[in-house]
This record gives structure tokens, sequence and C-alpha cells, in this order.
């Protein structure tokens, strides 16, 4: 039975204006995230049964006036992963906001809300400009929450990641306009009808391409991004450095193989947002070895991971006979990073609320006090290196396989290497929670939702490689 | 007259541009950001008369008129939040 | 039936490891019963397994996990021998890890990784495809990580490092040749005799073939500890004994050797590693560790050091019966991996029982031991014994084989490196025992009660009870030989 697909951005709205009612904020939040998630659940699960793609017109109005809404396999796996992620953070902001940073606690759950129900509207969006609004409310909500811990440094990194993304918003919008006044559409399934065969496009590609590119921290754009995912508080940064990205990149895969024609122009832009990725996975990575606080060294591996999304670009031009493996791969990369990133920097705020403070040496010996946080870290650890099995070492595994079939070789290695950095600063995680020094020792407890919501994160992101073939079903079929 | 303002909205967007990498203060950065969407709201204005039609098409005004508001509301929170600022280092 | 038998002899240890993963730390009792409980259940799905097998059934699970590669899991004979040595080392460790651990800290934790490499064991053995291989035997390196650096000293955290910039490196390798292999190729499924699209491949490209058949080569030589690559194996002794007799006898040097016969028998094929004579140079660089390995255990202060080096030989006495071309080395091969399991297993069992009593972990400090700990001694004679090859136990019949074998490929040197390395095994062995029983204690002092508690004697008296069994047990009797024999006919009567 198809779903009414505006539930998936209307209840967590709803969810955000009552949570401001303080008496009923937290069955708000427990009420609303459960029913948010089983909804993402069903519409990923319809993805798989049901007749995809799935159209809504909101009220009726179809394209190019109405603003519309589809549901194919991509963007229910999407919502998959933005409910899991969605869930398990709401279940530790639970505890989080009880032990730690009450005052902030009131104002978190307006927000977090604001901003589900942005992914959601994002992943479902087929719109241009109605992909722009959303941006923008989630770009607003994002910038609120890098605000919440409310010291100086949270403030300007915040301020800093705001004018940035006004910046890419404008660019955006002066590409949509350019291709607004050139082909009179919006929707992206009647420009992939009229892109074809003109060159126009190439223009208005270029603003939006760099918007993303600002958007989704790709290297020379990618300053803002450590100081706004690690001066904030943990939750915060899980859902920033793991869903906040994402829909930018998610966004240029779906222009790349839907919407574009196949173009001259488009070729060299693959190549060089190519190599931009692969600087990002070395510099990121690079500086992801060198942080000695456990927030930036994860806030850095985000620019990493995010490089393999920019760095697999030609593959997405040349390789249309490859288009399911290439969505799978695509998916798998963002659904395991994500994950991983997740129940990382929810570990991360179980490490500070032990030890006080954010440092790698002063990092709990979790492995001999909170096995449950160390087994989070561990498997998290391993999703971001792409061990066997996590969803990681599937979508490089295919990754890998793609670029060497489409004859990649440069990107095909880069990736491998980045494994391997990565496996360099994963391990300092790895190593320190093992350390079994005396004045590590923080038996303190850590509140049992907070452990638990990170263990299965990192758990789920790990064990989810095995069962790939199901998860990703519903690319296959469209 | 159209490519007028085209021109006007390159010369709106390349100044704006250049003085929001060279600005160092928040403030002016703002400033830099919000004409820098005037810009971009020109360009895209000026595109509604770009049709066969005697009457320029609606959708540019309705598509602007919403990026106006989230451009005001993102200015209201980039004004709250150094007002914030400015607080703390008093 | 059978197919959700091999799936329950995967998935019990994982769910076992995940459940004790939410149990308290002080649930000691609960755990060790799950423990327990789970290793006997094992045991009992592979006797029927084995049952079915020899019958002729041949069970599979297969389903495409991804666009190139199929998770494919497959019971045949050779796996069984595997997961049948697994397991039943397995439940002996699990039961000397209760006793050994009593007491000690963070045995939640050791057991959720003990358990998580169980899986991956029976993973590796199941495996039916190199894909599926790489995947278990990756998860393998993972979950034998926070065994190695349990103890969490800046020694064990050393070694771990080590351990994991070798098993990552040779991770990454085995991850390029396998995706090399199925863009090339589309297709890594095991065959008895090799697998044939693998082999029309590579006879149109002799020299990419060469190069994918080396990577994957020293991808599991790492694991193996074949020469240049040994030096994480005899730093990964600061773990505690189970681990070490975990790590050495069964789990991950076995998953080396193992991925071996896999890849000479049943992804090329004997044939086509002959025709294109990709294994001799290899087999020179295995003869050389046996060598070196033997050579440098001699010399080894430390008594767990010393059996690292004489595992590092060992293993690559597989390697070379593996390489060595013709029915009989084969044999001697899979049988030393039996064998050399059971033990190596026993000398492991044994030191520890040392170190846990009189704190002994030099060989100097092993005087008048012996005579303390009569059981233990009488455990680790049998199987240094046993190691030496010397007859009425057996690790005389795997050499007798190896060195048949060597003789039948017609390649004599490699008769003269097993009997140099027996003679050295002579000498890094016998010393200890000689030291053991006839050094003179400095303290008399005699520790009252039983030597060791029950549950860390009873595994090694059982394992070196083993070890002198199946040495004299008539060839018609069950026993690993006759699994070997059964597996070999099979293998070469396929062409």
């Amino acid at each position: 039975m198809p779903i009414d697909l505006g539930y998936l951005v209307a209840l967590p709205l709803l969810a955000s204006l009552l949570s401001l009612i303080p008496s009923l904020r937290v069955y708000t939040a427990f009420i609303f995230s459960l029913l948010s998630f089983l909804l993402s659940l069903y519409s990923f699960i319809y993805t798989l049964m049901g007749d995809i793609p799935l159209y809504q017109w909101i009220g009726g109005w179809v394209a190019p006036l109405g603003i519309g809404f589809r549901l194919d396999g991509l963007s229910g796996f999407f919502l998959l992963m933005t409910g899991i992620i969605g869930f398990f953070v709401a279940l530790y902001s639970f505890s989080f906001f009880k032990v730690e940073y009450q005052r902030q606690g009131k104002v978190f759950w307006f927000f977090f809300f604001f901003l589900w129900a942005g992914l959601n509207a994002f992943f479902l969006s087929e719109d241009l400009f109605n992909l722009y609004v959303v941006l923008e409310v989630l770009s607003l909500s994002a910038l609120v929450l890098v605000a919440l811990p409310g010291h100086r440094k949270a403030i300007k990194a915040s301020l800093n990641y705001l004018f940035l993304s006004i910046l890419a918003s404008m660019f955006y919008l002066l590409g949509v306009a350019m291709l607004y006044a050139n082909y009179g559409v919006l929707s992206m399934s009647l420009l992939s009808e009229k892109l074809a065969g003109t060159h126009a496009f190439t223009y208005a590609l270029f603003p939006i391409i760099v918007a993303l590119a600002i958007k989704s921290a790709l290297l020379p754009f990618h300053f803002w991004l450590p100081p706004a995912h690690s001066s904030t508080v943990a939750p915060a940064s899980a859902l920033l450095s793991s869903l906040v990205v994402k829909p930018p990149a998610y966004l240029m895969l779906r222009l790349w193989l839907e919407v574009l024609p196949k173009d001259k122009s488009l070729e060299y832009l693959s190549i060089v947002l190519s190599l931009m990725g692969a600087l990002a996975i070395l510099v990121g990575s690079y500086y992801a070895i060198r942080q000695k606080t456990i927030k930036m060294l994860l806030a850095y591996s985000t620019v990493a991971q995010m490089g393999y999304l920019f760095l697999m670009a030609p593959l997405y031009y040349h390789g249309e006979s490859f288009r399911e493996a290439l969505l799978q791969a695509f998916a798998l990369q963002v659904f395991s990073h994500a994950l991983a990133k997740a129940s990382m920097f929810l570990s991360s705020g179980n490490a500070i609320y032990v030890a006080r403070r954010d440092d790698l040496s002063y990092m709990p010996g979790f492995a001999h006090s909170h096995p449950l946080t160390f087994f989070a870290l561990f498997f998290s650890g391993a999703t971001l290196i792409g061990l066997p099995l996590s969803a990681g070492f599937v979508a490089k595994f295919l990754f890998l396989g793609l670029s060497i079939r489409l004859g990649f070789i440069f990107q095909g290695s880069i990736m491998l290497f980045g494994s391997l950095l990565a496996s360099l600063y994963v391990y300092p995680i790895w190593r320190e929670s093992f350390s079994s020094h005396p004045t590590k020792f923080y038996d303190n407890p850590i509140p049992q939702l907070m452990e638990l919501s990170a263990f299965f994160l990192g758990f789920l992101s790990f064990s989810s490689g095995i069962v790939t073939f199901l998860l990703l079903q519903g690319i296959v079929r469209g | 007259m159209i490519g007028f303002y085209y021109f006007l909205s390159l010369i709106l967007v390349v100044v704006s541009l250049y003085y929001f990498i060279v600005a160092r203060s928040y403030v002016k950065r703002l400033i830099s950001v919000n004409i820098l969407g005037s810009g971009v709201f020109l360009f895209f204005v000026a595109t509604a008369k770009n049709t066969t039609m005697e009457n320029p098409d609606p959708v540019p005004h309705a598509l602007v008129l919403t990026g106006i508001v989230v451009a005001v509301s993102a200015t209201a929170i980039a004004v709250a939040l150094i007002l914030y600022l400015n607080k703390e280092e008093r | 039936m059978e197919r959700l038998a091999v799936l329950s002899l995967l998935l019990s240890s994982f769910f076992v490891s995940l459940f004790i993963s939410f149990l308290k730390e002080e649930r000691v009792f609960l755990r060790s019963l799950v423990n327990a409980i789970a290793a006997f259940y094992k045991l009992f799905v592979v006797a029927y397994l084995l049952w079915s097998v020899y019958r002729g059934g041949v069970f599979e699970i297969r389903y495409s996990m991804v666009p190139f590669a199929d998770f494919y899991l497959t019971v045949d004979p050779l796996a069984l021998l595997f997961v049948s040595l697994s397991s039943f080392l397995w439940l002996i460790t699990t039961i000397y890890a209760i006793g050994y651990l009593e007491g000690a800290p963070n045995r939640r934790r050791f057991f959720v990784f003990f358990n998580l490499a169980v899986t991956s064991t029976m993973g590796i053995a199941l495996a039916g495809n190199m894909f599926t291989f790489f995947l278990f035997y990756e998860l393998l390196t993972l979950s034998t990580y926070p065994l190695v650096v349990h103890r969490g000293t800046q020694k064990a955290l050393r070694a771990g490092g080590i351990y994991l910039v070798y098993t990552i490196l040779g991770g990454s390798l085995f991850m390029l040749c396998l995706v090399l292999l199925y863009m090339f190729v589309g297709d890594s499924t095991f065959h008895t005799g090799g697998n044939p699209s693998l082999r029309a491949w590579v006879l149109e490209n002799p020299l990419w073939g060469k190069l994918l058949f080396y990577g994957f080569f020293f991808a599991m030589a790492v694991k193996a500890a074949v020469f240049p690559l040994h030096q994480w194996l005899t730093r990964a002794m600061v773990a505690p004994a189970p681990v070490s007799a975990l790590l050495h006898a069964v789990a991950v040097v076995k998953a080396g050797a193992f991925g071996i016969i896999r890849l000479v028998y049943e992804l090329y094929g004997v044939e086509l590693v002959q025709s294109m004579e990709l294994w001799q140079p290899l087999a020179y660089l295995t003869a050389f560790t046996i060598l070196f390995g033997s050579f440098m255990a001699v010399f080894q202060e430390e008594l767990k050091k010393r059996l690292a080096y004489s595992t590092m030989s060992h293993l690559s006495y597989i390697i070379l019966g593996i390489l060595l071309p013709g029915q009989l080395s084969t044999m001697g091969a899979l049988l030393h991996l039996v064998n050399h399991g059971i033990m190596k297993i026993t000398l492991f069992m044994c030191l520890g029982n040392y170190a846990e009593k009189y704190g002994v972990h030099k060989f100097k400090e092993l005087d008048g031991v012996g005579k303390k700990m009569p059981l233990t001694t009488i455990a680790f004679t049998v199987a240094s014994l046993g190691l030496i090859g010397t007859p009425m136990t057996v690790g005389y019949l795997t050499k007798k084989y190896l060195e048949a074998g060597a003789k039948a490929a017609g390649e004599e040197w490699a008769i003269y490196v097993f009997y140099i390395s027996s003679i050295l095994s002579v000498f890094y062995l016998m010393p200890i025992v000689f030291k053991a029983l006839f050094g003179r204690s400095r303290e008399d002092k005699e520790k009252k009660g039983l030597e060791v508690s029950p549950l860390m004697l009873i595994p090694p008296l059982i394992t070196a009870f083993l070890t002198l069994l199946f040495g004299i047990l008539p060839p018609e009797a069950i026993s690993p030989l006759k699994w070997v024999q059964y597996i070999v006919n099979k293998a070469y009567g396929g062409y």
C-alpha cells in the first residue's frame, strides 16, 4: 500500500513544534522519533516491494508548477539511513541532555526534528528549486546545532559555516535561475528530457557544482567543516557529520546519473572533481592522523570520507552500463560512513563525558572500563577503514571493481591508499581505548542509553555488510 | 534591456564575492553575502522577461520571493549570533 | 536440514558473542555455560556434517551479495577437516581459557572477541569462493587484534600495532588481487582441480596469472608467517596463553595455510601450478622459512617466543607440502595441518600452566618445575616428541608422508630440509624438558594442592593423549589420517 510521502516531512515538523512545549518535550521526542523512524522504515520496505518510482504531487498540482515528491530505491535507502541515525541519536540525546547541557536540551529537539524533516524532504524532492529551499532548511537548522554549546568557539564556527552556506545557496540559486531561463522547467525528470542534446546547461552547472562542493566540504572548501563539527555537543556532531553533509553529494549523483546528458565538458568537470576528491582523501586523512583530539580527528575523517564520493565522479560519467552497481556503491559508502561516523561521535561524547576533556591521550581505557562503548568504537572504526564484513567494505569493493573495470587505475589506487590512511587514524582510537595506564582508568558509569545507542549504530554499520543484498534490492529495482 | 539587468547582477555578484573574500569582520561579510543575494535575485527576476509571451513569467517572481524569505531568516540568525558573540566579548 | 546446520555452525558463535557483549562482567557462570554449550553444540553439528558428507552429500548456501560477487558457503571434505579441527580445539581452548582467566579482569570482552574469532574461522573453513574467504579472513584479523592486546600493556599495544600493520597490508594486497580476479575472470569459486574459467584466463594471460597467484600467496603468507612476513607472530606472544594457543595452533596461522591450500588446489589447480612452475620459487622460500624458524627457535630465551619460531617453521612444513607436486606431500600437508594444531596447542597450554603456577616465562626459570607439575610436564614431553617426529606420535606420520612426497616429486633437497629441521627441533624442545625435569630448583617450596585447576590440566592432557593415539592407530580406524586420505583421493581423482 503506498503511503502519503508528505507524512515523512510533516511528522517531524509537527514534532519540532510540539517539542517547544516544555511539559510535552520528552514524550514528543520519544514518540515522534519512533514514529518517524517507523515511517522511514515503512517507506524503505515499500521500495523493496511496491511500485517504484512513486510520484506524488502536493495538493494535486503537477509539474511544472506543483511541488513533487518522488520515492525510488535510492531515496528509500537514504530515508532508512536517516531514520536509523535519527532514532539512535534521539535515544542518545535523552540521556545526554539529562546529564549534561540541560539548558541546550530545551532547544535541541526543535532543531533536531526540523533537520530530520529537511533531510526527508531532501531525499524525496525532485524539483531543483524545492531542493534549494530544503538545502536552506538543512543549513539553518544545522548551524544552530553547531552554535548549541554557546561558547565562543562554537559561535564562530557556526558563523563561518553560515556565511559559506549562504554563499553556496546563492550560487546554487544562480545556477537554478540559469537553468530556468534556458529550459523553463525545474523538475528533474522534465529537465532530463529537455537537456538532451543541448550545451547551455554546462554554464548553469558550474555554480551548482561549486555550491554542492561547498556544502559537502570538498577539499578547497573544506575549512568550515572541522571547527563546525568538532566544537558542538556530541549528538549534534553526530547528526552533522553523518547526515548533513550527505545530501549535496546525493544531489550531485542524481544530477549526474539521471538528469545530465553526455557532454564533453562534463567529462572534464568529472576529472576536476575526481582530483579534488583525491586531494580531499589525502589531505583529510593527513590532518586526521595528526589530530590530538578525538572530535577534530573525526571531523577531518569526514572530509576524507566525503572525498570518495567525488573521487568516483568520472565513473558516474562513464559508467552508464554499470549504473546499478554505481548507485549501490555510492549508497553503501554514504550509509556505512553515516552510521559509523554517528556511532563514533556518540562514543566520543561518552569519552568526553567520562574523562571531562577531549584529548586522545586522555581517552579513557574503554576496552577495560566500558566495553560497550569500546565495541562501538571498534566496529565503527572497522567500517571507516572498510574492513569486511562492514558495509564500507562492500562499497569499497564495488568502487574498486568498477574503477578497474572502467580503466580508472588512479581512482582505484587512491581508494585503496585511502583505506590504509583510514586505518592510521582509526588505530590511535583503538590503541588508546586499550591502554591500561592507571591515570586513564575512569570507571564512573555512563548512562546506559548513551552506550547502547552508540553500540547499535556501530554494530549496524559493521554487520549490515552481510545483508547488503537485502538493503540494496530497492536500488536494483529502480 | 534585459541585458542591462544581467550586467547589473553580474557586477553585484562579482563585487560582493570580492568583498566576501577580503572582508575580515563578520558584519561586513554578512552585508556582502546579502548583496550577493540581491545580485542573484535580480538576475532571477530579470529572466522572467525571457519568454515569448507578452506578460512576464510569474514563476521566477514566486521563486525569488521564497529566496528572499530564506535569505532574510538566514540574515536574522547571523545577526543574532554576531550580537551574542559581541555580548560574550564584553 | 544440512543447510541449517551449516548456517548454525557459523552463527552459533556469532550470537554467543553478541549475547556476551550485553552480559555483565560479573555473570561468570552464565557466560561460561553459554560458551561451553556453544562449543559442544558446534562439535555435535560437526559430527553430524562429517557423517553426511562422508555419505557423499554436498551442501551449500549461496546468494548474490553484491553485483559482482556471491556469498557462498559450502561443505566439502576439506572444509570439514578444518572445521572439525577448529571446533574441537576450540572446545579445548574455551575450557582452558575459562580456567586460565579465572578472576582476571575483562573476561567479557575476551570472550566476545574469542567467539567472533571462532565465527571467522568457521567462515574461512566453509567459504566456497575467494570472496567469502576474504570476508572472514579479514574478520579474523579484526577479531584477534583485541585478543592480542588484551592485557593493554605498552608491550601488548606495540605488538598489536605491528600485527595490524602486517595484516592490514596483507589484507589490502588480498583485496586488490580479489578485485582484479573478479574484473578479469568474474568468478572465484573453488573447484576440485581448479576453477575452469580462471584456468582459461591464466592460459591466455600467463603474466597476469602469475602475478595474481603470487599476490594471493603473499597475502595469505602474512598470516602463515612465511619468512619476511613473520615479525608479527613472535611479538604477538604478549597475549594471554589461551590466545597464543589459539593464534598459533588453530585460527590465524592455519587460516593462512588453509587459504594457500584452497588457492593451490581449488582455485588455480595443481595442474596449472605445476605446468606454469609457479610453485618452485615459493618452495625455496618456505624451505628457507623452515630452517630459519627452527634455527632461531634454538636461541630464544623466552619460552613462548621459542614456540612462536617453531610455529613459523612448522607452518612452512605445511605450505611446502602443499607446493610440492604429488599426492603424498599433499597428504603430509593436510595431516600436518591437523597434527601440528593438536601438538602446538598442547605445548602452549603447558607453558601457560607453568607461567600461571610458578611464573615461569624464561628458559632459565624452568629449573625443577617439572617435578612439581608432573602431569603438565608429561603432556609437554609427549607433544615435544611429536613435533620432533618421533615414531609412535602423529608427528612421525606427517614427517613420513612429507618425506615420501618430496622423494616422489623428485625434490630430494626438501628431505634434507625436513631432517635438519627435525634435528634443530630436538635442540629447541628437549632442553626445556630436561631443564624442567632435572634442573635443580632454587626454592623447594612446593605449592599445595593440585598442580593447576582441572580446567587447565585436562585440556593439555587430552590433546597430548590424542598426539599419541592418532600416532598408533591402525590406518583403518576413524582418524584424521583416514579423512585426509579420503580428501586426497577425491581431489586427485578429479582428473
